[in-house]
């Protein structure tokens, strides 16, 4: 049990490498865009479409799942703060239980547009060019995945008592976080 | 049932889930899913959840998000900020209250850097709470002011809260950005003349004053607040150069801000890649909240519960001083329990469509809104701020304490909203300068 | 029956209203059978509008196809030939109303690739609306072809960005909402927009020139409808949903033409140097689209494989030159409407269309 939350815990990881690249990409693409216009009239092709396509994507679906490790999903403890500890874990169970119902709907809604576009080889104009796109659907499902995987894992840590592989303390100021 | 019953019911079913600790954007996902299935069949449900999360995403203009988060962080990991706070106490000195001062200040030059309140107060905390308490500030006075200080970030642009507000009311956001200037400078002079009149009625709250300052000390500490302003400069000189626009302002200020960290010899591989971390779990916690709250629309505005509500308010609130009062008591009694953005996004969907057939401003009225979000940053029981500050000083001061000294600045940010309120021309007058 | 239609226009524009007309026209026409509710912007947008009709969120929609390359190719390439209203023989201020008219009578009667297009994103095509030209809107003045080289034009789409490459200028990416600042701030030169957009998105509050006759081409906005709430419907109901999209084409085409006049009235007020571009301007313009045309072909058979570009240059040209005929002379929207009936809509067979 603790290896299977350790190895979920790695992928998480992996997965916050990438979403964090992507932050620094998007921050690099968009800067070279905005000095080629200005500085030598030469903008750089599709960069709308890989900034809106690639980048937000994976900055927003692949780090649902590392949200989710470190609990910084935002919600709301003010009431389940007021409860003893016994009914206070149970509502735990419950929220994370919708939790993983809902994302489960995403993850199976994600992966039936990410096959019709597949099938479409979708993509996107910018410019006289066109781009694809089709790719960046599929990272919905596995993103909503990841997510599923960790909730799951953590509802049965919690249930059965075993010691949680999982790395839930997030680094440093988490509470920077809005 | 009726559809708008089921619209009702759905709203109820959102805040119990919400209310059990299910997350906000979970549970507003959730409850649309059901909603739309409820009422709609299967397919629609199953539809929606198909196209617009992705299609929500996967926006140019929502890119300017983790960019500007981005910039905040860079800025505060790699001590950017520090300066400003250290310029403005050596010049506020010999002030009654100076440290204070200083630190809104600072906060407010933190501001023009972060789109976040948060992020405000707990890099200002870090820097000046110590400070003050070195200099036997009463340490209600020292926490709170910087936990209502930071709430300047979220009102001196770049603004997360304007620009999500601007994506969803479409108006433009650079305008939306010009008006919270002068709704973030106002709300920084409220809280300096807070602090002056509690210090003036009792200076045992803040009793060291320096009085060794020298003018050199005075030019020397100017220097170190060169990163902050150039980063400003670069941003607001670039914007408004027509060298970028207010979407790739956030990307470009990053670029700046980490140029700038490495010149200044403090940007290490750590600190860089803890502010991109920190950037992508903010920006996924955010848009979840964002995603669910666009589905509700629809969930919303199919069943036709949204246009009930929002006729229900337009009929209570037969005059526009009446339906304002009770938009700010709406909107304080959710912010004590709610996060600003989460608040935001459930509320929009019935009160922009109010706002819209009052005929008000959508520009000012997202400026005041944004400035009744922050106040609930720092009422209690839910003060994001208020906690921020807490785990800066750890066991030194009661939360309690913090709240306490909160109070009074509520105050004044309520006569803030009344001012805002009856001269609008204060919001509107410089986006209509550059107009 | 009550069917719902998305609109992705924002809820107090004049295209807006239109649709509620058309709602109401649809009640009226079906002797109160069905009956139809408009969300402006409130259910899907126009980027969703696509997907959310497919998926029954929505029963009707205005569908921007030239946001879906690869599902809607066939369309998006008639879509490109509307540069030939520039044409000396076609070009004029009402050259949308036959740019409409032909567009849907080559979609209907002679495109079957487009019908099986559409039927595969589980929609019927039930017609559309051409924008006005777009045309140049500058904050530098522009006399040469030479004044062209390196100005940085905000590029609508595909013809726009090409126009801008050939003649030298900078095409630049920009969402509309954002143009209106790049423009006042200096990050493009010039928009191509058309003259309705002019006074829509506020343009005419920052912009100093406005040039008529380039770089051309209008947009195509397409009305179509879920497929099974189509086939739900009776053929009576067909019938007067059919009727009442003569109506919503002919008024939004319509709307397009009086904002753009409203703009054209208001300019010099506004100091704007409002009118036709330079002889030499219009000149290379025409000569672009002459060449562009066959271009047109060629681009679409290399990206999808399409076949049949030159056959619909050569239709819609000789549609354009009998529609053009047609509108010439048109002086209001029931005028308009009572040609596309006539012309188009009664001689769908409404027991088979969308089938
Ligand atoms: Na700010
Ligand atoms: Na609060």
């Amino acid at each position: 049990m603790y290896q299977i939350g350790r190895s979920l815990s790695w992928v998480v990881k992996a997965a916050s490498f990438v979403g964090a690249i992507c932050v620094v990409l998007m921050m690099l693409h968009v800067t070279a865009d905005v000095a080629g216009r200005y500085l030598f009239n030469a903008p750089l092709p599709g960069t709308t479409v890989w900034v809106a396509n690639y980048y937000m994507i994976i900055v927003v679906f692949l780090a649902i799942g590392v949200a989710e490790e470190q609990r910084s999903h935002i919600s709301v403890d003010v009431f389940t703060d007021l409860l003893p500890d016994r009914p206070r874990n149970v509502l735990s169970v419950f929220a994370t239980l919708v939790t993983i119902a809902v994302v489960t709907v995403l993850m199976i809604s994600g992966y039936t547009e990410a096959v019709k576009k597949t099938a479409m080889t979708a993509t996107k104009e910018q410019g006289s060019q066109l781009f694809e796109v089709w790719q960046s659907y599929w990272l919905i499902p596995a993103g909503a995945a990841l997510m599923i995987a960790v909730a799951a894992y953590r509802v049965i840590a919690t249930v059965t008592g075993a010691r949680s592989g999982l790395n839930e303390a997030p680094p440093e100021a988490n509470f920077i976080n809005d | 049932m009726t559809d708008a019953g089921i619209g009702l019911t759905g709203l109820a079913t959102l805040i119990a889930l919400i209310a059990v600790r299910v997350p906000i954007g979970i549970a507003l996902i959730g409850v649309s899913f059901t909603g739309l299935y409820v009422l709609m069949g299967p397919r629609v449900a199953w539809g929606a959840m198909a196209i617009v999360p992705y299609e929500f995403t996967s926006s140019w203009i929502l890119s300017s998000i983790p960019m500007f988060l981005f910039l905040g962080f860079v800025s505060y990991h790699t001590q950017l900020t520090r300066g400003m706070f250290n310029a403005a106490r050596i010049w506020l000195a010999r002030f009654p209250g100076g440290l204070a001062i200083a630190s809104i200040f600072g906060s407010a030059g933190f501001a023009a850097v972060s789109g976040s309140s948060i992020a405000c107060s707990a890099a200002m905390g870090r820097i000046a709470i110590p400070e003050m308490l070195k200099h036997r500030y009463h340490p209600e006075l020292a926490t709170s002011t910087v936990a209502v200080a930071g709430t300047i970030g979220a009102m001196i642009p770049p603004s997360i809260i304007l620009i999500l507000y601007g994506v969803i009311a479409q108006i433009s956001i650079s305008q939306l950005f010009l008006g919270g200037v002068v709704a973030g400078l106002l709300t920084a002079l409220g809280y300096i003349i807070v602090v002056l009149v509690r210090v003036w009625l009792n200076p045992d709250l803040a009793p060291e004053k320096d009085e060794s300052v020298t003018f050199r000390e005075k030019i020397m500490a100017l220097r170190e607040t060169w990163p902050i302003l150039l980063i400003m400069i670069g941003i607001f000189g670039g914007l408004f150069g027509g060298v970028f626009t207010p979407t790739e302002a956030g990307a470009v200020g990053a670029a700046l801000a980490c140029l700038v960290a490495i010149v200044t010899g403090q940007m290490t591989m750590a600190r860089f890649l803890t502010a991109a971390r920190e950037t992508l779990m903010t920006t996924a916690a955010l848009l979840i909240i964002a995603i669910g709250a666009s589905l509700l629309t629809r969930f919303l505005a199919l069943s036709g519960a949204g246009d009930l509500l929002s006729n229900g308010i337009l009929s209570i609130a037969t005059n526009p001083v009446l339906l304002m009062i009770g938009i700010v008591l709406v909107y304080l009694l959710m912010g004590m329990f709610l996060e600003p953005i989460g608040a935001m996004l459930l509320t929009l969907p019935i009160i922009l469509p109010v706002v819209d057939s009052s005929g008000w401003s959508l520009l000012w009225f997202g400026v005041v809104l944004t400035k009744l979000l922050e106040i609930g940053m720092i009422t209690p029981p839910i003060g994001m701020n208020v906690f921020v500050i807490k785990s800066v000083v750890g066991d030194l001061v009661k939360i309690s304490a913090i709240f306490r000294g909160v109070f009074w600045f509520v105050v004044m940010d309520l006569v803030m909203v009344a001012i805002l309120c009856a001269f609008p021309d204060l919001v509107l007058w410089l986006p209509g300068l550059l107009d | 029956q009550q069917l719902t239609f998305a609109g992705g226009w924002p809820p107090n524009s004049a295209p807006t209203a239109k649709l509620e007309e058309f709602a109401t026209a649809i009640g009226e026409y079906s002797n109160g059978e069905v009956t139809a509710k408009v969300f402006p912007l409130s259910l899907l947008s126009f980027a969703e509008a696509n997907a959310g009709v497919r998926d029954g969120i929505a029963d009707m929609t205005a569908n921007l196809m030239a946001y879906f390359p690869a599902e809607f190719s066939h369309f998006n390439m008639l879509a490109e030939f509307s540069e030939l209203v520039e044409l000396e023989e076609f070009s004029g201020e009402l050259s949308s109303l036959a740019f409409t008219g032909a567009i849907m009578e080559y979609v209907m009667n002679s495109c079957p690739d487009c019908m099986s297009q559409i039927a595969a994103q589980n929609q019927v095509y039930l017609g559309a609306s051409s924008t006005t030209s777009y045309v140049l809107q500058c904050a530098v003045p522009l006399k040469t072809v030479d004044d062209l080289k390196g100005k940085r034009i905000r590029a609508a789409g595909a013809y726009w960005a090409r126009w801008a490459e050939t003649v030298g200028a900078v095409p630049v990416s920009m969402s509309i909402n954002e143009t209106l600042e790049g423009l006042n701030q200096g990050v493009v030169d010039c928009t191509a927009s058309n003259t309705a957009d002019f006074v829509n998105f506020g343009f005419i509050d920052v912009v100093k020139y406005l040039y008529l006759g380039l770089p051309g081409a209008q947009f195509n906005v397409t009305y179509t409808m879920n497929k099974d709430s189509w086939n739900g419907l009776s053929d009576a109901n067909k019938q007067a949903l059919l009727k009442a999209h003569a109506k919503l084409t002919a008024d939004i085409t319509w709307v397009y033409i009086l904002e753009g006049r409203a703009g054209k009235e208001r300019a010099p007020e506004k100091g704007i140097e409002y009118g036709p571009a330079s002889d030499e301007l219009v000149a290379m313009n025409r000569e672009f689209v002459a060449k562009d045309k066959d271009a047109i072909g060629q681009i679409y058979k290399d990206r999808f494989d399409i076949t049949t570009g030159a056959e619909a240059a050569t239709a819609l040209t000789e549609l354009m030159t009998k529609w053009t005929a047609l509108t010439k002379d048109v002086s209001g929207p029931e005028e308009l409407q009572e040609i596309y009936w006539n012309e188009i809509y009664s001689k769908i067979d409404a027991s088979t269309y969308g089938k």
